[in-house]
């Protein structure tokens, strides 16, 4: 299992797959919280940014304690990746706010979930763990 | 920070009250250095279909390996999981029976907590 804090082409195709990703934050009190979200956005080779729309309990555990994991899967090989983010800042306007809204709203339907999108919640990419290297199956 | 590990099955005890995570030993190392610090987990379960989803928080009580059921019964949630993934589209979800290895762990927690965590506007409400 590897460990770097650079984002690998892999790793940024997985970012842009179907599979959700999962993240996990600890309020001050030790108790984890772990939610589905639509996708991780690439910033660059060290930055990623977590949509911030319904998840309220995230960016409060966020907000305090500044530290969080993304655990991300790549569609085509069922890869697995373990990021260790660091809280950096919270855009609500801007290039990487508007490009996420676009995505978002490519993914959405009119008759299940609402995309809107309050910020760009961005995080410092602290280490990157490789969990599972993915199926060998023809 | 937190950790998160991926599962390769949940069986809820008769008291509805405890469950046993099971989970491919190899994976769990960060999750026993974890646990020595601080008791308290999180397990996050969804359907691929509806992504109606729940969150149960409580304490971790412990573990031991898994039986040989419930070796079987992981290798069953493989399968399944995989036609689900082939089902809404995802031709790589064969690759996903691969991340199941021997031997596995069951890791029991007690349930404190639990939360709806289906994706829509004003998710997270505690129900019981």
């Amino acid at each position: 299992m590897s460990a770097n804090q650079y984002i690998s082409s892999a790793l940024r195709s997985a970012l842009d797959g179907v599979i959700p990703f999962v993240v996990g934050t600890c309020d001050p009190e030790g108790i984890p919280n772990i939610t589905f979200m639509s996708r991780l956005f690439y910033v660059d080779e060290q930055h990623v940014a977590i949509s911030y729309q319904f998840m309220n309990k995230t960016r409060r555990n966020l907000l305090a304690n500044s530290t969080c994991l993304a655990f991300v899967t790549s569609p085509d090989t069922m890869r697995m990746w373990k990021l260790k983010l660091q809280y950096v800042e919270e855009q609500k306007e801007g290039p990487i706010f508007e490009e996420m809204e676009m995505q978002l709203m490519a993914l959405s339907t009119p008759d299940n979930i609402s995309f809107s999108l309050y910020s760009a919640i961005i995080c410092k990419i602290l280490s990157i763990e490789e969990v599972f290297e993915g199926g060998k199956q023809a | 920070m937190a950790d998160i590990l991926r599962l390769s099955g949940i069986v809820v005890a008769e008291d509805r009250l405890h469950l046993d995570l099971l989970v491919p030993e190899q994976y769990a190392r960060t999750f026993f250095k974890n646990v020595a610090e601080n008791r308290k987990i999180s397990v996050l379960c969804a359907s691929v279909f509806s992504y109606e989803a729940y969150q149960v928080k409580g304490i971790y009580l412990g573990f031991r390996p898994s039986t040989p059921e419930e070796a079987e019964y992981q290798k069953n949630y493989f399968y399944g999981f995989s036609r689900s993934m082939l089902d809404i589209g995802v031709k790589s979800g064969l690759f996903f029976a691969d991340y199941y290895q021997e031997p596995s762990l069951a890791i029991r927690m007690k349930s404190e907590e639990v939360y709806d965590q289906t994706p829509k506007v004003g998710t997270g409400n505690k129900i019981s």
